[in-house]
């Protein structure tokens, strides 16, 4: 049955629908500070039965992890609210949560560090560091400034979003007496894999994790967790299978979240609106323990901050620091949003200054070849696609029309999609049928989708002979994950490469490559590509959005519009669903979300709603306009998800502004700073 | 305690502690799975069912509370293979992604449209606000509900 | 996240239930829709030991027109006050509240007895039972007693109700000829705090003069209130001689609202100003077209 048709019929198989007999559930004690001394911990098993950290994998993974690890369980210290202290478990989930209270925890509070600006300043949170600076690196090279005939400068600060999949996290352990059979909801499950054997010093080959359908996940689900750790541990010691699953509370607290990133900007440019160059300091908020994100996530940002414009000149300083807040995962964008909100803002408040328009002064900033800016990234000439986007987004007619306490903005980007280390992708043969398995699967995105197509196409066989496979270790020898708007390209890729190679097994057989041969015959294909070296898999997108702001200051979207080139379009429909859903984030990211702690670190913001998570009557309908430039690849894919997450908010934002005469340099906003009489 | 409910047409008789939630009850002990869980407010609506034919979400309620009463959950949507038209309609117009808010979103479009035959589109996002989506930004549930609205007035099952 | 265990039981009688509450009542509590309950016992905010279950008591489930007034049981669901069109027609602002509470699912869960027994600041109905001047009818081992909603609210989490008490019905006094009212709020996000509320209740002497008006306000302070001053200061003054921004003022006199996530305290009245200016523009409206049918 097509995986739509289950998930309509409630036939979906998620972490928390599978039953083992004999299944322990954990409960997990977690900290009620964000910073205290830990004095006691009697009851249940904590950091004295299992003493480990937690490996650096999942998206942005840079191998080793920083030199304050984040432990399974805390000892000595807690540094965010939420982190685990102990853990519970029995035969239901109802007497597993009775039992925590069997469990004594004493703290001795401590004052928290909540945020970026003020962790430069504070005290080192963790002892034995003077300073809570984790990375402080200078990118691209200082420039002379006198050229400038305008500087402009302004600061800017996104909030903490938790990334609120509808699932939460949940896992699945069964250990067998040899192995660790592991079901969980993921979009990485060979970084599950990997940070269970790390953590728990096993080898590579005891563990296989099963992906089970995954409720969504928007980066949250790749990296390894405690809560891993601790349901395979008491399984190994119980030898019984062991559930756990995360409450929507535990989510806000215990699950990585994103954003969180300041960032002041100064702008150089020349009267007739060319930007010659940027300067600049990015700060983010790594949370209590930085993994190879979070240190690199500054760069990350501070690289992509001229955007789709040929600025010669850049000059960043790039930090990550630690705070008493939950360490910080990738959220839909990751770093890309960031910069093209820091970025669009600076070129909306150069074409105020210059009293340019703003779609003219994006224009003119563009190029019409490839260029590499001062930090290395490359794009493909961008000016041919901006001037169709505005034409199509209809901005020249919008802007025109009477305003008052309405608005439009407009915000073009490049999205960089996550490519490195590749993807990969196996193909088996058998029985007239052709399986297909991918080392990243799908959690919401029907990668079976593209696959069948990219199979049907280059064997020229019916998308009907092809299964593609659920997410299993044991089935593919390596994998990577889906996140940073790679599949279609790396996975779509991997799949054709997979197919090609099947072609060459039949014609070294047969002589020639007929699909009856393929089909007739047992034939084997596993590919793991690596390589990708092309400008034009960074695309190009813009935003459009307008908004009436009342007297109280609600906001409301009127229209929300895309242009994105998102390659060869494998599959139209579904492109447009995932743009009209990272759309929905677009618009929440700047209106309604955030995670807001008090000054001494209690969460405000628990529970999905005033998370900000918005339903359908808060949202406009959208307009989800793509155009199709392939890229150089066999199948022509580019990236889309993340793309409206990355445009949406610079739009959105600048429609307000319009709107309302009042500056915008933080989000979300709240209506309070937009009351009054337009100024 | 012993309670009787009536699940999709079946009578069941059990014995259940009363502080079950009637969610854990339907996945649980009678292990239709379809109905999920998503939150801890009352906020998400993924464990939406009907009971007595309204909708209502499953993890604000105590199974003893359903005493004597009608469930209806996903899993009784559907005569055997044959798919509901909402059911129909969500695939046709991808109104779902991950499918985890999915089984509640069309437990509350059923409720919706034996209220209200033709919803306007504003109609429908009122009424499916208590259900979030983190997928889909909505339109294309919006869609699929209308499209088994107009399904539904053109005769089709 | 799963509720403390206890025992429960759901009488279809209410002397039943006023005889098991009086047995329990160091530790039980009375359940209708459960919503509020449910959530705090999810949380471990409390942990009763005993649950009575009211609603299957049918003489509570009733809505009805009783001459002199609108009779709303205790177990009435807020989506049927919102949809009835008794309440819609004459008692506008009741169905404008209840249709303001939460969203579709929980209004077919939330009960009028839940809503109006909590003493949260944040509930709907009861700035609107304030300004109708309702009453609230309590049944306990001795027998029943009448509250005006007036002196019901006390505090945060706090209300006149005593021990053993059961709130059974809600009595709103029919609405004059030329009556109108109207309720509005401002969240910023469905189930969510929300921001304010202001509930406008007015009736029109036949010449056009105010004969009464009452406004009740959510949000805006650490229970529901009542903001009574304009009623005093303008009753018998024509609409056309006062303007509605100079009463709205007056209704934001009485609140004092506390600054947090949904705005700081300044803020909030900003927003009380405007929403009973709103309210009260729409009362009056309703009020002129004729009011009660
Ligand atoms: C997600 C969410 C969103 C919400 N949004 C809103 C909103 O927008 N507007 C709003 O007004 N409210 C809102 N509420 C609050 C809701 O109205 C209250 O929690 C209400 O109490 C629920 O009613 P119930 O019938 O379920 O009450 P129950 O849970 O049954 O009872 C609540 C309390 O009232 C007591 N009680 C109930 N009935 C009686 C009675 N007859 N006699 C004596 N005591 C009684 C109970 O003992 C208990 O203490 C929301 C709640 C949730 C969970
Ligand atoms: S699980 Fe979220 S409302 Fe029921
Ligand atoms: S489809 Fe994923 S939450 Fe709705």
């Amino acid at each position: 049955m097509e995986a739509t048709e289950r998930f309509v019929r409630g036939k979906g198989r998620y972490v928390g629908d599978i039953e083992l007999p004999g299944t322990l559930h954990l409960a997990i004690i977690r900290s009620k500070y964000a910073r205290a001394r830990l004095l006691r911990v009697e009851g249940g098993i904590s950091g004295r039965d299992l003493s480990a950290v937690i490996p650096d994998v999942g998206e942005g993974a840079r191998g080793e992890s920083w030199k304050i690890k984040q432990p399974v369980f805390a000892t000595g210290q807690v540094n965010y609210l939420g982190q685990p202290v102990a853990a519970v478990y029995a035969d239901n989930k109802y007497l597993a949560e009775d039992l925590m209270d069997s469990v004594d925890v004493s703290y001795e509070p401590m004052q928290p560090v909540l945020d970026e600006q003020e962790a430069m300043t504070a005290e080192p949170i963790h002892p034995g560091l003077n300073s809570n600076v984790a990375t402080d690196q200078f990118i691209g090279k200082d420039f002379e400034e006198k050229d400038a005939e305008v500087v402009l400068d302004d600061a800017f600060k996104i909030g903490r979003i938790a990334t609120d999949p509808i699932e939460t996290r949940g896992i699945l352990v069964n250990y067998d007496g040899s192995r660790l059979n592991v079901w969980v909801s993921t979009q990485a499950m060979f970084s599950i894999r990997n940070g269970l054997c790390a953590t728990l010093g096993l080898p590579i080959t005891s563990v296989r994790v099963m992906q089970a359908d995954t409720g969504g996940a928007f980066g949250s689900k790749s990296a390894m967790y405690p809560e891993y750790a601790i349901a395979a541990f008491v399984s190994m010691k119980t030898r019984r299978p062991v559930k756990w699953l995360e409450s929507r509370k535990e989510h806000l607290t215990a699950s990585r979240p994103g954003r969180g990133v300041s960032g002041s900007m100064k702008l150089f440019a020349k009267r007739d609106g060319t930007v010659i160059g940027l300067k600049g300091e990015i700060i983010v908020n790594g949370g209590a323990y930085l993994d190879g994100l979070a240190r690199f996530s500054p760069m990350f940002i501070g690289m992509q901050l001229t955007g789709p414009y040929a600025i010669r000149n850049g000059y960043i300083r790039a930090i990550s620091v630690v705070t008493n807040t939950p360490p910080l995962g990738p959220y839909r964008g990751a770093g890309r949003p960031e910069a093209a909100f820091f970025r669009e803002r600076m070129m909306d408040l150069l074409a105020d200054e210059l009293k340019l328009d703003p779609a003219e002064i994006r224009i003119k900033n563009a190029t019409d070849q490839v260029f590499t800016n001062p930090f290395g990234m490359r794009i493909i000439g961008s000016r041919q696609f901006m001037t169709e986007a505005f034409d199509s987004l209809e901005y020249y007619k919008l802007a025109r029309e009477p305003n008052g306490r309405r608005g439009v903005g407009i915000s073009c980007f490049v999205l960089v999609p996550a490519l490195m280390e590749g993807e990969s992708c196996k193909l088996k043969v058998d029985n007239g049928r052709i399986k297909a398995w991918l080392g990243g699967n799908s959690h919401g995105q029907a990668h079976e989708v593209f696959v069948r197509k990219l199979i049907g196409s280059t064997l020229d066989v019916s998308t009907g002979v092809v299964d593609v496979q659920p997410g299993d270790t044991d089935m593919i020898t390596s994998g990577v994950g889906v996140w940073g708007s790679r599949s279609a390209i790396v996975a779509g890729y991997a799949t054709v490469l997979a197919s090609q190679t099947l072609k060459e097994k039949v014609v070294k057989t047969k002589g020639l490559y007929t699909p009856e041969y393929l089909l007739a015959g047992n034939y084997e294909a596993e590919v793991l590509n690596e390589k990708f070296d092309d400008p034009s898999l960074n695309s190009f997108g813009a935003n459009l959005v307008t908004v009436d702001v009342d007297e109280l200051g609600e906001v409301t979207v009127e229209e929300c519009r895309s242009y994105y080139d998102v390659g060869n379009a494998l599959n139209r429909e579904m492109v447009k669903g995932q743009i009209a859903g990272g759309m929905a984030q677009g618009i929440s990211s700047v209106l309604y979300e955030g995670l807001i702690f008090s000054k001494d670190g209690t969460l405000l913001t628990d529970s999905i709603a005033s998370a900000g998570v918005p339903p359908a009557r808060e949202l406009p309908h959208f307009v989800t306009g793509i155009t199709e430039h392939p890229s150089s690849l066999p199948h022509g894919a580019k990236g889309v998800g993340e793309a409206p997450t990355i445009g949406v908010p610079p739009a959105l934002v600048r429609a307000i502004e319009k709107a309302t005469g009042v500056r915008i340099r933080n989000i979300p906003i709240h209506p309070e700073v937009l009351i009054g009489p337009k100024k | 305690m012993k309670i009787s409910v009536n699940v999709n047409g079946r009578n069941v008789d059990a014995d259940v502690e009363p502080r079950k939630l009637l969610v854990d009850f339907i996945r649980d002990d009678l292990h239709l799975t379809g109905t999920h869980v998503g939150c801890d407010t009352s906020s998400c609506g993924a464990c939406t069912v009907l009971l007595d034919g309204v909708a209502v979400k499953s993890c604000t309620m105590f199974a003893v509370q359903a005493n004597n009463r009608n469930i209806t959950t996903i899993e009784g949507l559907s005569k055997g293979d044959e798919l509901h038209r909402l059911q129909s309609a969500f695939i046709e117009e991808g109104g779902l992604q991950c499918g985890y808010c999915t089984p509640g979103m069309i437990m509350t479009s059923a409720w919706l449209l034996s209220n209200n035959a033709a919803p306007t589109e504003e109609e429908i996002r009122n009424g499916i606000s208590g259900n979030l989506c983190r997928c889909t930004g909505y339109d294309s549930i919006i869609r699929s509900i209308q499209k088994a609205s107009s399904d539904r007035r053109g005769g089709r099952k | 996240m799963y509720p403390p265990s206890f025992d429960y039981a759901a009488p279809d009688d209410l002397d039943e239930a006023i005889k098991l509450f009086e047995l329990h009542n160091d530790n039980a509590k009375i359940m209708t829709g459960g919503v509020g309950l449910i959530n705090a016992m999810k949380h471990h905010i409390i942990r009763p030991g005993f649950l009575i279950d009211i609603s299957r008591i049918r003489e509570l489930s009733l809505i009805g027109d009783h001459g002199g007034y609108l009779s709303i049981g205790a177990t009435v669901k807020v989506a049927e006050l919102q949809r009835s069109d008794l309440v819609k027609r004459n008692y506008t602002a009741i169905s404008e509240a209840a249709g303001a509470i939460a969203d579709p699912l929980l209004r077919n869960m939330i009960s009028v007895g839940g809503n109006v027994c909590t003493g949260n600041p944040d509930d709907d109905l009861p700035p609107v039972f304030l300004s109708m001047d309702a009453q609230y009818i309590l049944a306990g081992r001795n027998g029943r007693r009448v509250i005006d909603a007036d002196g019901f609210y006390l505090g945060h989490m706090s209300t006149a109700i005593r021990p053993g008490e059961i709130l059974v019905e809600v009595r709103v006094p029919r609405q004059a000829e030329r009556s109108g009212s109207a309720y509005i709020k401002r969240e910023l996000r469905q189930n969510d705090h929300l921001v304010a509320g202001v509930a406008a209740s007015i009736s029109l002497e036949e010449d056009g003069r105010y004969k009464r008006l009452a406004f009740g306000l959510s949000g805006s302070g650490n229970t529901s209130i009542h903001a009574r001053l304009p009623g005093a200061k303008f009753t018998g003054s024509r609409p056309i001689d006062v303007p509605v921004g100079d009463i709205a003022k007056m209704v934001v006199e009485e609140a004092s609202p506390l600054s947090d996530r949904q705005g700081s305290a300044s803020y909030k009245r900003k927003v009380i100003l405007a929403l009973a200016r709103e309210a009260l523009t729409l009362a009056l409206q309703r009020a002129e077209q004729g009011g009660q049918k």
